[in-house]
């Protein structure tokens, strides 16, 4: 047999808990090829289960170990991985959970897991300049309707349909969560990085909204037209201005272009 | 310079070696660095006994963020050795010239003394098992690694290492030894060696070979790094886990090799289970201890 046909059918023996390719198989007097093979399969679904339960413990909690192990292992069975870093073998769990008929009944699952995911993608997401209070203070005022706010790389915004958000800072905190719902109006939580550390928090709508603008490169008059569509169209542009600061104190601004 | 220039041509690409760097210098004894273990490392206030550092290569394939910050501060104390997990370099799908690119960046900014990764591949079709799979020891599979080494180095534009493998199955069709498709590939594909005296370990009592036959048969010139590191029991063989303490046996195996091959770096590998640092400062404490009554002390003595 080829390599390539070995290695085929190997593969194919791990992902399917098969045995096919035992005949080709050497193994000690005494040993089976069979039980030796399984060596290579019992690892392949556990390393991956393992891995994902380490980087989705808000998941697990929610789900418990019986039911989150058995998902994971559907998922595994359904996308394997394909990067080489083990540690984003579930980076399309939340894609399959919002999919898969087994799990799409219950959004909440896909939407922590997808938390749970940005704030893995943010601790090691692309670095940058940070802007501060000063790069503001010294932008020239009859430039700042054209400012642009440009966020940094290392941020992501997780929306919620569900209560879901809730449900993850309660089981977070160890508490019991309330049972799903669905209240009608989206939760944004904008999760992003500073001082090496992945932070989230929740956004209110108006800054939701803003910030959604801000990460499309909208400029600071735009984001005051907006904010008096939404509140007060007199204190538009102070609103903005202290959700800019709030930024800038966060660590979520790149930098400030005039 | 043509005698710098030399080629040698495998399965259609070739090595320019006077590219490639010279043997590297011996660094002593080191540890696999863990993220468990990055703030004593660096605010430890009188220096560890720990001569340089072996971090996993993928782990800093990153954009940026602490991993990368951690590695700089790392390395501006310590030598650092890239070992990675996923080249796949025995795989018969085309190696992956995007993680290929990742890995050279990961070079440029970290500078290590060298680059190893394991003779054997991860899958196929696009899919990464995460494991370190075994091929048979045939003249097809031996030409096919070579050619693949020769063509990472040309890419990294250095030697790797590549390390041998525990396995639990061999086939039926290998043509040699392990130990000799091992010799036989450093020699073709002009690379570095990494042995994973473990690894010899384990698979010598899962396939019942002579461990000594392995070691005598490897080339002492090629070999750059030893690994040392701990596996399990399993049902009626050895299981490389790296998530225990490196066993006697191990260490016993240690000593077979030193007394083969001389000094050569030498860390301990451990996964899983991490203790504290203290506990793989005693190991490595132990591996220079059996250095140190095998090897003269000219032979350990790190370069300037």
């Amino acid at each position: 047999m080829r390599l390539a046909e070995l290695q085929q059918g190997m593969q194919a023996d791990i992902l399917a808990r098969s045995t096919a390719i035992a005949p080709e198989l050497k193994v000690r007097a005494g040993a089976s090829p069979e039980k030796r093979l399984g060596i290579y399969q019992d690892a392949y679904k556990l390393r991956l289960i393992d891995i994902t339960r380490t980087y989705h413990p808000i998941l697990l909690a929610y789900m418990g170990d019986e039911a989150f192990q058995a998902m994971t292992s559907e998922y595994f069975d359904h996308v394997p991985s394909n990067h080489a870093n083990a540690r984003h073998v579930a980076r399309r769990l939340p894609h399959f959970l919002q999919t898969a008929p087994s799990y799409s009944a219950i959004p909440s699952l896909a939407e922590i897991a997808a938390l749970e995911r940005a704030i893995e993608d943010v601790f090691d997401a692309t670095d940058s300049a940070v802007a501060t209070l000063a790069d503001l203070q010294a932008i020239d005022p009859q430039a700042v309707e054209s400012l642009r706010v440009i966020p940094i790389p290392a941020m992501e915004l997780v929306r919620f349909a569900t209560n879901g958000y809730d449900i993850f800072l309660a089981l977070k905190q160890e508490t019991v969560p309330s049972t799903l719902a669905h209240p009608g109006e989206t939760t944004t939580v904008l999760v992003w990085r500073a001082d090496e550390t992945s932070r989230f928090r929740k956004l209110g709508a108006e800054e939701a909204m803003l910030f959604t603008e801000v990460a499309k490169g909208s400029s600071f008059a735009t984001l005051c037209e907006m904010a008096a569509f939404m509140d007060g169209a007199e204190t538009a542009a102070a609103r903005v201005a202290s959700y800019l600061v709030e930024w800038l104190n966060s660590g979520l601004v790149s930098r400030l272009e005039a | 310079m043509e005698h710098l220039a030399r080629r040698s041509h495998i399965g259609g690409f070739s090595i320019k070696r006077g590219k490639m760097n010279e043997k590297p210098d011996f660094l002593g004894f080191g540890l696999g660095l863990r993220t468990q273990h990055y703030r004593e490392i660096l605010e430890t206030q009188s220096p560890l006994p720990i001569d340089w550092f072996e971090i996993i290569s993928e782990n800093y394939m990153v954009a940026g963020g602490k991993p990368l910050t951690m590695l700089d501060r790392i390395r501006e104390r310590y030598p650092v050795v890239m070992h990675g997990v996923s080249m796949s370099i025995a795989s018969t799908q085309p190696l992956d010239m995007d993680y290929l690119s990742a890995l050279r960046k990961l070079a440029d900014r970290t500078n290590p003394k060298w680059i190893s990764d394991h003779l054997c591949w991860t899958g196929v079709h696009g899919v990464n098992l995460h494991d370190l799979l075994p091929i048979p020891y045939t003249q097809e599979a031996l030409e096919h690694v070579a050619s693949r080494i020769a063509q990472v180095q040309e890419f990294l534009g250095r030697r790797i290492a590549i390390e041998n493998v525990s396995s639990y199955v061999e086939f039926a069709e290998s043509e040699m030894s392990e130990w000799e498709f091992v010799a036989e590939l450093a020699n073709c594909a002009d690379c570095w060696l990494l042995l994973d005296v473990n690894n010899v370990f384990v698979s010598g009592e899962n396939h019942a070979f002579n461990r000594r036959e392995f070691i005598e048969a490897i080339p002492a010139e090629r070999v750059v790094q030893f690994h040392l590191a701990g596996h399990s029991e399993g049902e009626d063989c050895l299981i490389d886990t790296h998530d225990q303490p490196v066993c006697d046996a191990v260490f016993e195996l240690y000593g077979e090799a030193l007394r083969h091959f001389g000094a050569v770096s030498t860390m301990i590998e451990r996964d899983d289970n991490i203790p504290p640092l203290s506990e793989l400062l005693a190991e490595l404490t132990r591996a220079r201890e059996i250095a140190a009554s095998i090897l003269p002390p000219e032979a350990l003595e790190k370069a300037a």
